[in-house]
């Protein structure tokens, strides 16, 4: 999941460093191929999310006037949904950490008492 | 095929300058070049329109020449629209020219009626307009400087061309004027071109200085409506987003800035503070800050266009709410019974100093906190805090009462639960007490597992507060890469919280503490400290900075 996240964020950061009218047309490619990536890590919102991303870069490639107000409400959103995923993630690895070191103490206490 | 008399005309008045003012020469050259390659084709005329294709694109070719369009992503002037334009110019050139004579490409002076044109709609621009986007400040800067003689340099042609060396910036001003041009990308009316328009109306004595300095002195200006000022926030957004981080001129920092004053004036505080954080994270881009991250600066227009997104569609009450306030405002509390626990020094980034104080309540059962802080930026080399006041009416400083009870009467508290320092508010200092007498053993946490949505990003610092009494402890070797100290706090199950402190100037005294309590605790395992501190999370770890340390909570402190 964190690999999915990154992907998703390197692309999204990748595309501001471009510029929507320079590299808006690859990302959409990219996007689209990241959508699937997500739905096998069961990211099933980020996967919307992404699939959105590429129909509107790919529409906008073949529109004359450019209406990019709702591809940024898609960007952001995108952007929004992999922060709290980090977020969610962090006290994921939080907790399994404690998960392990409980387990690790509880084997070494039934080996003292054996 | 017969092309439509507005856009034959525009072809024929429009010269090498003023292609450039509608793209730059870059373009136009790569335009003229593709043209040698590959020839574009006519596909059909419509109403005012051709339509051609241009390679793999299709362009759409109209009057004005700066209204055309194309299928490829550029949303700006692209080479493929300017190799249509440059090819239909031509044919046209060649249509109009005499029988049996080649036709020669416009040059040389041109059309008088254009240059006129461009010069009516310089002057009829409104002049309050450019004033309220500039600014008294900028204004009286530009007034300074054509004083000075050492203001713009202006070249007149089909095109208006406004050099304005103090910010490298070129404005191009062409009819109609929505398409005029300008190096800082923008294809808004930016505060360049407004600039570059109103040192043209000085020098055609459109308006004079006096007059200017006097328009500007009675104007108070107009509260801009707040879906105005949302919309103006989405589009400059919307035009980074589409030029790339990589070609973003300078100049954004000061359109951010702008958008924050205007925030400002018209009651949108929690914008305004967005839009300063994103202007901090643009600054430290252009400054090539070592620190700065793609990711921070998405993160920061993320936050801004979401706020502005919102309070562009909320309903007047939502509006109010989502707009938030300048200041925490201090409601009557009334009375307080507070224990002092702790304090630390602090010196922040936005270029405040000074300690904070923090209390528990023993009543509510919660934390509140006293913040004793000064700007550095006026005292010169005095050290902030140097002096404390004593509030309340209590016969000492704050610092003297640490570890002491304390009641207050008609205290005042913001909504983050800071204490003001009215007058209006009498505090009595009681007895000094063990922390462990005073607070209840609910309030020191044995198991950590209750301390991880406490420790949650977005919460404010007063609600990270914990109090710890680990099981045991361990002590990290001493990173030296990033100069910090460690020491592995576990309760009795394993769960574990990093107690870490960075090596900082002020924090040796801390450091030091910290290792010989260290040392004390592998010595006598049974020692059991407290330690009081902010929660917050650091990769896949839970993590503790120490505020206090109390190795005797029960006992005398």
């Amino acid at each position: 999941m964190n690999h999915c996240l990154n992907a998703m964020e390197a692309r999204l950061t990748d595309l501001l460093q471009t510029g929507l009218d320079t590299g808006g047309t690859d990302a959409g490619a990219a996007f689209a191929r990241l959508a699937e990536e997500c739905e096998a890590c069961g990211l099933h919102t980020g996967s919307v999310l992404m699939n959105r991303l590429a129909g509107l870069l790919e529409a906008r490639a073949h529109v004359l006037e450019k209406e990019d107000a709702p591809l940024l409400d898609a960007l952001f959103t995108a952007e929004h949904y992999i922060a709290l995923c980090r977020e969610r993630w962090q006290e994921l690895e939080i907790l399994e950490g404690w998960q392990e070191q409980q387990m690790w103490t509880q084997d070494r206490e039934e080996g003292d008492s054996l | 095929m017969e092309i439509p008399q507005a856009l034959y005309s525009a072809l024929l008045s429009a010269d090498e300058e003023y292609l450039i003012a509608l793209c730059n020469k870059g373009t136009v050259n790569r335009a003229k070049k593709d043209l040698s390659a590959a020839q574009p084709e006519i596909t059909h005329i419509e109403g005012q329109t051709v339509t051609l294709t241009v390679g793999d694109t299709v362009c759409t070719i109209t009057a004005p020449l700066g209204s055309s369009t194309c299928t490829c992503p550029s949303s700006s002037m692209c080479r493929h629209r300017m190799s249509a334009i440059l090819w239909m110019k031509e044919q046209v050139a060649q249509e109009s020219a005499p029988p049996g004579e080649t036709a020669v490409p416009s040059g040389g002076e041109p059309p008088r009626e254009v240059a006129e044109e461009v010069s009516a709609l310089l002057s009829a621009y409104p002049t309050q307009v450019l004033t309220r986007q500039l600014g008294q400040r900028r204004v009286s800067a530009l007034v300074q400087r054509e004083r000075s003689g050492e203001g713009a340099a202006i070249r007149e042609g089909s095109t208006v061309t406004v050099e304005l060396p103090w910010i490298s910036a070129t404005v191009r001003f062409i009819c109609p004027l929505e398409h005029s041009s300008c190096t800082c990308h923008s294809r808004n009316f930016c505060t360049h071109k407004a600039e570059a328009l109103l040192i043209w109306k000085l020098r055609h004595g459109v308006v004079t200085v006096d007059s200017l300095l006097a328009a500007l002195h009675n104007d108070n200006g107009s509260i801009l409506d707040r879906r105005e000022i949302c919309a103006a926030v989405q589009t400059a957004l919307t035009d980074w987003m589409r030029t790339g981080l990589t070609r973003l001129p300078s100049s954004s920092m000061e359109t951010a800035e702008r958008l924050a004053g205007l925030c400002h004036t018209s009651a949108l505080p929690d914008l305004e503070r967005a839009i300063r954080r994103l202007h901090g994270e643009l600054q430290s881009y252009f400054a090539r800050s070592a620190a700065f991250r793609a990711e921070g600066l998405l993160h920061r227009m993320s936050a801004v266009w979401r706020l502005a997104s919102a309070l562009r569609t909320a309903s007047e009450p939502e509006a109010l709410r989502l707009a938030g306030t300048f200041r925490d405002e201090y409601q009557p509390i009334g009375n307080l019974h507070l224990y002092l626990l702790g304090l630390q020094g602090v010196n922040l980034a936005g270029g405040y100093a000074g300690t904070v104080y923090y209390f528990w309540e023993t009543q509510r059962h919660r934390y509140y906190a006293y913040r004793d802080l000064r700007p550095k930026f006026y005292e010169g080399g005095r050290q902030p805090g140097s002096t404390e006041t004593i509030l309340w009416e209590l016969p000492g400083t704050l610092r003297q009462a640490r570890n002491c009870r304390l009641d207050l009467t008609g205290a005042r508290v913001s909504g983050e639960g800071n204490l003001s320092a009215t007058t209006q508010c009498r505090g009595t200092l009681l007895q000094k007490s063990p922390p462990g007498l005073v607070l209840p053993p609910s309030a020191v946490e044995e198991d950590f597992s209750p301390l991880l949505p406490r420790s949650r990003p977005g919460l404010g610092e007063l609600d990270r507060l914990a109090i710890l009494r680990p099981h045991w402890g361990e002590l990290q070797e001493y990173d030296r890469v990033e100069q910090r100290f460690t020491l592995r706090l576990l309760d009795g199950t394993g769960r574990d919280v990093w107690l870490t402190v960075r090596y900082r100037e002020g924090k040796q005294t801390v450091m030091e503490a910290l290792e010989q309590l260290a040392g004390q605790w592998e010595k006598a395992p049974d020692l059991r400290p407290v330690f009081f501190g902010v929660l917050y999370r650091e990769g896949g770890r839970l993590c503790l900075y120490p505020i206090e340390c109390f190795t005797n909570w029960e006992g005398t402190p």
